[in-house]
């Protein structure tokens, strides 16, 4: 529609569409406040002194600012060294798992052989199984493997998920085969397709997948937390569950914690969002 | 933007690859591989005559044990405080302590690790896990390792501590952290609405009056600002235990004596879901979703909880904490609770771990340990020396704690206590949250406690 036909319609369609534009901007407000919400009474809790956290009525801007809160909650626990850890965990976990998905949704979207739909179909069950159950068959593995107590027992298990599978298969499905072709005809071998033709254009979709698959192993805590013993290989979930107790919760400390050890995730979902949002768009993907 | 993008993308996949490739552990120090020599004469190897060597008496190297805990904040503290002083005292003997998880979470590591034959050497353990895992052979008997310690005095244990790790007539854990459910109570939310702080609510109908004049709506809207009372109601955050101390006021029992059937949904199990129910939905006085740190904060008047949370609430609410008796139904009761030590089966040594139980139960150990939490003494020279008299002296709150052991009545030890507890307690959490009736939900839960007791 051009300007100049909008410009003919009747005054009382264009005062329509205002307030249905109106309307759909004040429910995503409402749902941006909700959201938003727990993240700042997290920020103002953080640099609240602890005595001001649960007074009524709320106050959302502290006074004083406490940034003592913050190298304290550093100090409570050794957070450096969780910090480390986790991000260790968390950056290989999603580097291993995004390799091994991209390799086998190419697989199942692209070459030929018997019961290739079946294979998939039992891939894709796998999702239907509840972790708890796979957890002591798993646990057994890793100590056969005398993987009890070391990142790899943590990371390794984290690399084969159908998710991912999954969700690059249906994409990679969605591109022109005729791209491949052409590809094929100057002599470009699979894997060489793979990385020169099929990656470039799944971009979108594979940062989505990176950082759904390090929020996840960011926030994981059970897993780690079963296969991990040494205090100092632990990771942030487990750290902040320290400074947790059913009474004396220092909520300003707790709150100061989770917000350094939030930041990673922020920073990379800002650093990833444009590819995320086209990936959304471009594979009809809900979220 | 785009550049930012890829390098963090690189710089992912290199860390990953790093820290995939690099034994993640504590980097090991490789041992300097000496050089081959520049001639390459291959040297004879000219025999060595084996010199005997002179029996010096090398100090052997202290033995490591793993420790298993579920105390975060600052009980967490207390413990590895304790742990510290005994790795000081000991020079033998190192014990490594970890943080597990809460109690529910610690106990699905502590199974996986079990299946797994990855057990820590020592794990802290509810006392009523006791029966499972010494059924299932996963701890060593503790009576084993105390018959051959000429310095065990079982006298100077209570009776109900020593029940709390007894399987089938032996000591299978030692108990260590001791403690009952007490009513604690906001003297100043008291003296708010009128009410003597001096004097708790004694009964039931009391409780439920009390309750009902520290129950306020400030602001008018229908719900109540500041609640009389709260205690856990939901079944995954243990609100069994506390319906059992209900169950028992109304003089009523689990179970039959032989364990084979279910007592709990007869006529005081039904008075005592009932009672719970008014509570909710009748008097309005106890919230479903109680606001969180709620007693902290003076939005709730009174609780029942731990003795073990009795320093902390000193330490928020001070001179205003009030501790009082449960209110008794027919009879005064409680229930005990707690956590024991366990030595696991696979402990690497045995003995050694015997020495650091023995040594976190010991009187002077678990005087510090009382003192500093709240948990009742285990040993009755605890309660009378003179340290423990002082601290009387000075926190008298705590002589509430001691005083009411009397009317403390311990879980039962037997394997389907996990399991059946659990059915009790969805029971109950269902009634009280669906208004359901007491006798039909309670019967329905008996019918499948007791198919778990015939196993």
């Amino acid at each position: 529609m051009t300007h100049t036909e909008r410009a003919r319609q009747p005054w009382w369609m264009r005062w329509l569409r205002l307030v249905g534009r109106l309307a759909i901007y004040l429910i995503l407000l409402v749902g941006a406040v909700t959201m938003l919400v727990p993240f700042l009474w997290m920020l103002s809790s953080a640099l609240k002194p602890e005595a001001q956290v649960f007074v009524l009525p709320p106050r959302l801007i502290p006074n004083p600012v406490v940034w003592e809160n913050l190298r304290a909650a550093w100090h409570a626990i050794p957070m450096a060294r969780y910090y480390l850890n986790s991000i260790a965990i968390a950056v290989a976990a999603a580097a291993g798992q995004l390799l091994t998905s991209v390799l086998a949704a190419y697989v199942f979207a692209r070459l030929e052989f018997p019961a290739k739909n079946t294979l998939f179909l039992v891939f894709l069950a796998t999702m239907m199984i509840p972790s708890q159950v796979t957890m002591i068959p798993l646990f057994l593995i890793l100590r056969n493997l005398k993987w009890i107590d070391t990142f790899q027992g943590v990371i390794v298990p984290a690399w084969f998920h159908p998710f991912g599978i999954f969700l690059l298969r249906q994409f990679f499905l969605s591109l022109p085969r005729e791209l491949e072709d052409a590809a094929r005809i100057d002599g470009c071998s699979r894997l060489g397709i793979l990385y020169r033709i099929i990656l470039p254009l799944a971009k979108p979709v594979l940062s989505t997948l990176a950082v759904f698959i390090f929020m996840f192993e960011w926030n994981n805590f059970l897993w780690p937390l079963i296969v991990l013993n040494t205090p100092a290989k632990y990771t942030l979930p487990i750290g902040l569950a320290m400074l947790r107790a059913e009474i004396d919760t220092e909520w300003s400390i707790l709150m100061a914690a989770t917000l350094i050890s939030t930041l990673p995730v922020i920073l990379i979902f800002l650093v990833a969002q444009k590819q995320i949002v086209k990936s959304v768009t471009m594979t009809g993907l809900k979220m | 933007m785009k550049v930012l993008y890829r390098a963090l993308l690189v710089l992912m996949l290199l860390a990953g690859l790093v820290a995939a490739c690099a034994p993640a552990a504590t980097p090991t120090p490789v041992p300097p591989t000496p050089k081959p020599a520049a001639t390459a004469t291959p040297v004879p190897p000219t025999p060595v005559p084996p010199t005997p060597v002179p029996p010096t008496p090398t100090p052997k190297p202290p033995v490591k044990l793993t420790l298993w805990h579920a105390y975060s904040s600052s009980t967490g503290k207390a413990f590895e405080a304790l742990v510290a002083d005994f790795n000081a005292t000991h020079p033998n003997i190192i014990i490594e302590p970890s943080y597990g998880g809460d109690l529910w979470t610690m106990r699905d590591k502590l199974l996986t690790a079990i299946a797994g034959n990855a057990a820590p050497d020592v794990c802290q353990i509810d006392q009523f896990w006791c029966a499972e895992l010494a059924d299932a052979k996963s701890i060593v008997k503790m009576s084993d390792l105390t018959g051959k310690d000429p310095s065990f005095d079982v006298m100077d244990l209570y009776d109900k501590a020593l029940e709390t790790g007894t399987y089938k007539g032996q000591l299978w854990t030692m108990p260590f952290s001791f403690s009952n459910v007490v009513l604690y109570y906001n003297k100043a939310l008291f003296r708010a609405a009128g009410l003597d702080p001096e004097k708790p609510p004694q009964t039931w109908d009391e409780l439920v009056e009390y309750g009902k004049k520290l129950t306020v709506d400030t602001n008018g809207d229908g719900t109540p600002d500041q609640w009389g009372l709260s205690f856990v109601l939901k079944a995954d955050q243990g609100g069994v235990y506390y319906w059992l101390a209900s169950l028992w006021q109304a003089g009523g029992k689990l179970f039959n004596d032989d364990y084979t059937k279910s007592l709990f949904n007869e006529q005081p199990g039904v008075e005592a879901l009932q009672y719970w129910i008014d509570l909710v939905h009748k008097h309005k006085i106890v919230p479903l979703a109680p606001p969180d740190q709620g007693f902290n904060n003076g939005l709730i008047a009174m609780t029942w909880a731990s003795t073990s949370s009795l320093t902390r609430y000193i330490g928020v609410l001070k001179d205003d904490l009030g501790v009082a008796f449960m209110p008794k139904g027919k009879v005064a009761a409680t229930g005990v609770g707690g956590a024991n030590l366990a030595i696991m089966s696979t402990a690497k040594d045995k003995e050694a771990a015997y020495e650091f139980v023995q040594w976190m139960t010991s009187a002077e150990t678990n005087l510090k340990w009382s003192t500093t939490t709240g948990y009742n003494p285990l040993r009755p020279s605890v309660v009378n020396s003179a340290a423990y008299k002082e601290y009387l002296a000075k926190e008298p709150r705590a002589q509430v704690i001691i005083d009411q052991m009397r009317y403390a009545v311990v879980r039962p030890n037997i394997v389907a206590y996990s399991a059946g507890s659990r059915e009790i307690g969805l029971a109950v959490e269902e009634a009280v949250f669906g208004q359901l009736d007491p006798k039909t939900v309670l019967d329905a839960a008996a019918v499948k406690v007791d198919a778990m007791l015939k196993q």
